[in-house]
């Protein structure tokens, strides 16, 4: 035996007596017999299935998790959780997680530690912004409380004006158009209406619990329900009827169902002549999209488009239409953002604003602020944006708190973007044309990923920094809004199982104050959270012992207060005219359509499915087991287009678009309108670091060219056509 | 106790060789176990079987080869599943080590179940414990290496590190 004394791993003093002492200890089954009575305890905290943390409770029982189950005080949760809470659990004990600092070197990573790691991307900070100023850096996150404060404040510390999150994927078009309409986004009050027409949207699967639910309430009480969608998804199953659109032209819906009502008089003239403005330019505009003009584009019986009008006028103002989330328009098609304004607009037509059933415009419970003498905001910056929004001759109307991550990568390609932060954000997956989304990444000449695992864009960092999982960490104290609002925070669940981990808030305090900025930051989360909660009398530790807590909000009975120009409703949009688009909403065609003379011609459509969250949950086993059982990664397609193909249930096929060509499995379904295929959009993962999701299924992503919405300079993530043919064939 | 304390040597080497060693291990290694390889070869076998953090790597650790938990009362989905970080195994040996006064690396602190600390506590009992106590934990902790070495095969891991594995099963099999 060699005589080199090796590391013992267990430091110890022990002895054979001591050893003797906890002999019963060392037997498993003892030690369980002394487990088994221990105390379940339940800890409120918020769930990271997707963005919408709902309230979860967390069961734990010996410092380990034993159950979750839905917080009865939360307003979006209302006691319920989704398959992907249940999910979201495993990413706690998931040993894909990162579990310590990495830095690139040449095309691998190496593990350092958390000191060198921080000195060495402030470093490398201080040398862009002299090289280059606070404009070539960028800040780019899933919006969420702890983000939007410590990152936003982190980049305005530095003067830095780029935050970017990754509502251009998502539903950029509703905010913009909904601030135009209505000075904000509106939600709808489901349960309580008699008529609801959703236009993509689908609560059975892109699910809030509350908002499901909320559905559900409806169809019992008798309202009608009524999808317009290409697709005969999970809502529709529950629906009264299913309206299949061709993709892309629900704005030519909507301009004809208004045309309808104004027509026929049928829309709600008192409420118009009160709250709105614009009316005679938008009757103007809509006289020439009759149902018969609408009905060829829609591929809608003119009929239909007629009933469908006089239904909706018939049930104001106690009936909706949805306004949406991604779904039809929220990031898909060049007239998504002309689409929003259209449904706003035809809302006001019917009267519906804080109504029962109608369009809802809550408030969330009105939060502190830091006392300003002792933690002083930084200066906004005042430099223009590095991604195009808001900025003249590029993206003027973009939504400034979103922006652009899709053209942020095109800058950074050209030089002009040259360092940026990235986290809880997979924007080289979740965004069109991955190449281009990689190309941009590499350009930087400083990527820092703060995640919890090895997804697509951090692979590409040059620094990738873990933070502990969400039952792990504390953040920042959010608001919901509702009839009743909802405080609540994240709280710590569980010890933290990887300890090299570090929360964001702790990552960019230490990053300020080595970027001499500390000044920012010299308060701890605790005080940050207790300012927040000062306005609504509770205390930090009451809001960690219970988690969600419900509070009054002034609910404005009747007509909202308005944050437009005018503080109506506004038809016509001035804005919109000086940035060189209507005034009123009017028809815009989709940028590109299927061609009918070839009969392997399609527009690649996608949606959600109720157990995955996009690709963020796609490595979770529990979840992903789900898809292989039922291979609900397919692609759909119409059967009488599969059978003109040749082409059978399960047959593999090869899709190709002007950026790829990729492989995959056939559903064929008459559940779908003929022009379309659809996906799908939570796989395509090809990050080896997410050992699960790693190769599995297909993305849309992979197959949709960068392209820019004019209006919000959304991604258009259903402008493309493919083309569909056997594989082999 | 002189045959004791040098099987508990050998246990503390491959411990070593399985969590961060160095060259001086490699090269103790080399000529303890007679591997034909060179030292430095150990070190990038190592990196590729157990560090690299973009791909899949080998995890030595007892919680990922066994179902989660075998409490009747646990409802979370992953209870009875294999694959899972901190399972009954960690926290049985997390309190064993508590009670013990032993005292853990901190890159380990959230395997407490790591191979390497498992052989390092088999050799401590070597040295300080009984043969029923021994018996014990190779029942109920060291019984799978098997499926670790089975995991080592289908991920293909280098040929060095298969062998370090086949070492481990031999050392920690039951006494004569």
């Amino acid at each position: 035996m060699s005589s080199i004394t090796r590391r013992r791993f267990l430091k110890t003093g022990l002895t054979t007596a001591a050893l003797l002492a906890a002999a019963p200890v060392l037997d498993m089954r003892t030690w369980a017999a002394s487990q088994e009575q221990a105390r379940v305890e339940v800890v409120p905290t918020l769930c990271n299935g997707c963005s919408s943390h709902c309230g979860m409770l967390a069961h734990v029982k010996n410092g380990r998790l034993w159950k979750i189950t839905g917080h009865p005080d939360h307003g979006r949760s209302q006691g319920k959780l989704c398959a992907r809470a249940h999910g979201a659990a495993f990413w706690l004990y998931d040993p894909d997680r990162l579990a310590g600092p990495l830095k690139r070197e040449g095309d691998h990573f190496v593990p350092i530690d958390w000191e060198q790691a921080l000195d060495e991307i402030a470093a490398k900070l201080e040398a862009v912004l002299a090289a280059h100023g606070p404009g070539a850096v960028f800040f780019a996150h899933n919006p969420r409380a702890t983000g939007a404060f410590y990152g936003t404040r982190f980049m305005h510390a530095l003067g830095a004006p780029t935050t970017m999150t990754h509502n251009a994927s998502c539903n950029t078009s509703l905010i913009l158009a909904y601030q135009a309409v209505f000075g904000t986004t509106p939600g709808a009050d489901l349960a309580n209406s008699k008529y609801i027409m959703l236009i993509g949207r689908n609560p059975a699967e892109g699910i809030q619990t509350g908002y499901s639910a909320a559905l559900a309430r409806a169809i019992e009480k008798g309202a009608k329900l009524v999808v317009v969608d290409p697709r005969h998804n999970a809502s529709a199953a529950i629906a009264t009827e299913w309206v299949p659109i061709r993709p892309g032209t629900d704005l030519a819906l909507l301009l004809a169902m208004m045309n309808v009502m104004i027509a026929e008089n049928l829309y709600d003239a008192g409420f118009v002549a009160e709250h709105t403005v614009g009316f005679e330019e938008l009757a103007a505009a809509v006289r020439e999209y009759s149902p018969a003009w609408a009905a060829p584009i829609t591929d809608i019986p003119a009929t239909t488009i007629a009933r469908l009008a006089r239904e909706l006028a018939a049930a104001r103002p106690n009936c909706v239409v949805d306004p949406g989330w991604k779904g039809g328009f929220g990031a898909n098609y060049a007239n998504g953002t002309e689409t929003a304004r259209a449904v706003g607009a035809i809302n006001a037509l019917l009267g519906n604003l804080n109504k029962p059933g109608g369009l809802t415009f809550y408030g969330a419970p009105k939060l502190g602020k830091l006392p300003a003498d002792k933690a002083p905001d930084p200066p906004k910056p005042t430099l223009p944006r590095g991604d195009g929004a808001g900025i003249a001759g590029e993206f003027p109307l973009a939504p400034t708190a979103q922006g652009l991550p899709h053209v942020a990568a095109r800058k950074a390609r050209e030089g002009k973007l040259r360092a940026g932060i990235v986290r809880h954000h997979n924007p080289v997956r979740n965004f069109p044309d991955p190449e281009h989304m990689m190309a941009g990444m590499r350009a930087l000449d400083l990527l820092v990923v703060i995640d919890t695992h090895m997804t697509e864009t951090a692979r590409l960092a040059h620094y990738v920094l873990p933070e502990p999982s969400f039952l792990e960490r504390e953040e920042v104290v959010e608001a919901i809004p509702g009839r009743k609002g909802t405080v609540c925070m994240r709280t710590r669940v569980v010890p933290k199982l990887l300890e090299n981990t570090r929360t964001f808030d702790e990552i960019i305090v230490a990053l300020a104050r080595r970027m001499g900025v500390g000044e920012y930051f010299n308060f701890t989360l605790d005080e940050l959270n207790s300012a927040r909660l000062q306005p609504l009398g509770i205390t930090l530790e009451e809001l960690k012992a219970r988690g969600s807590i419900q509070v009054e909000t002034p609910v404005v009975e009747g007509m909202p207060k308005l944050k437009t120009p005018s503080g109506k409703v506004e038809f016509v949009s001035e804005r919109f005219a000086k940035a060189g688009f209507n005034a009123v909403p009017g028809w815009i065609p989709p940028r590109v359509m299927p061609e009918p003379a070839r009969p392997n011609s399609f527009r690649l459509i996608h949606g959600k499915q109720g157990y995955h969250s996009h690709t963020s949950t796609a490595n979770i086993p529990y979840l992903l087991q789900i898809t292989r059982d039922h291979n609900a990664e397919r692609l759909w397609m119409n059967a009488g287009r599969a059978a003109a193909l040749g082409i059978k249930d399960g047959d593999l096929v090869w899709v190709r678009s002007s950026l790829a060509s990729r492989q995959v499995r056939v559903k064929v379904t008459e559940r779908l309108h003929p022009e379309a295929v659809y996906i799908p959009s939570g796989y395509g993962n090809f990050s080896p670091g997410l050992t699960r999701a790693n190769g599995f299924g297909l993305s849309m992503n992979d197959l949709v060219p960068f392209q820019t919405e004019p209006m919000s300079g959304h991604a258009m993530m259903m402008e493309v056509v493919v083309e569909v043919e056997p594989a082999g064939a | 106790m002189r045959k004791a304390s040098q099987a508990a040597e050998r246990l503390y080497l491959l411990a070593n060789l399985l969590y961060e060693p160095d060259l001086a291990t490699c090269q103790a290694a080399v000529t303890e176990f007679g591997l034909a390889v060179a030292p430095e070869e150990i070190l990038r076998a190592y990196w590729q079987t157990f560090v690299n953090p973009v791909g899949p790597r080998l995890r030595p650790v007892e919680s990922l080869f066994k179902p989660w938990t075998t409490f009747a009362d646990c409802q979370l989905p992953l209870a009875r599943q294999k694959g899972w970080l901190g399972g009954d195994s960690a926290a049985h040996l997390r309190s064993l080590y508590a009670a013990l006064g032993l005292e853990v690396p901190p890159g380990l602190a959230h395997t407490p179940d790591h191979l390497a600390l498992e052989l390092t506590l088999l050799g401590l009992l070597l040295e300080h414990g009984t043969p029923e106590m021994r018996a014990t934990f190779r029942s109920q902790h060291l019984d799978w290496l098997p499926d670790l070495q089975a995991r080592a095969a289908e991920l293909d891991v280098p040929a060095v590190y298969q062998q370090v594995l086949e070492l481990c099963a031999r050392a920690v099999a039951p006494e004569e």
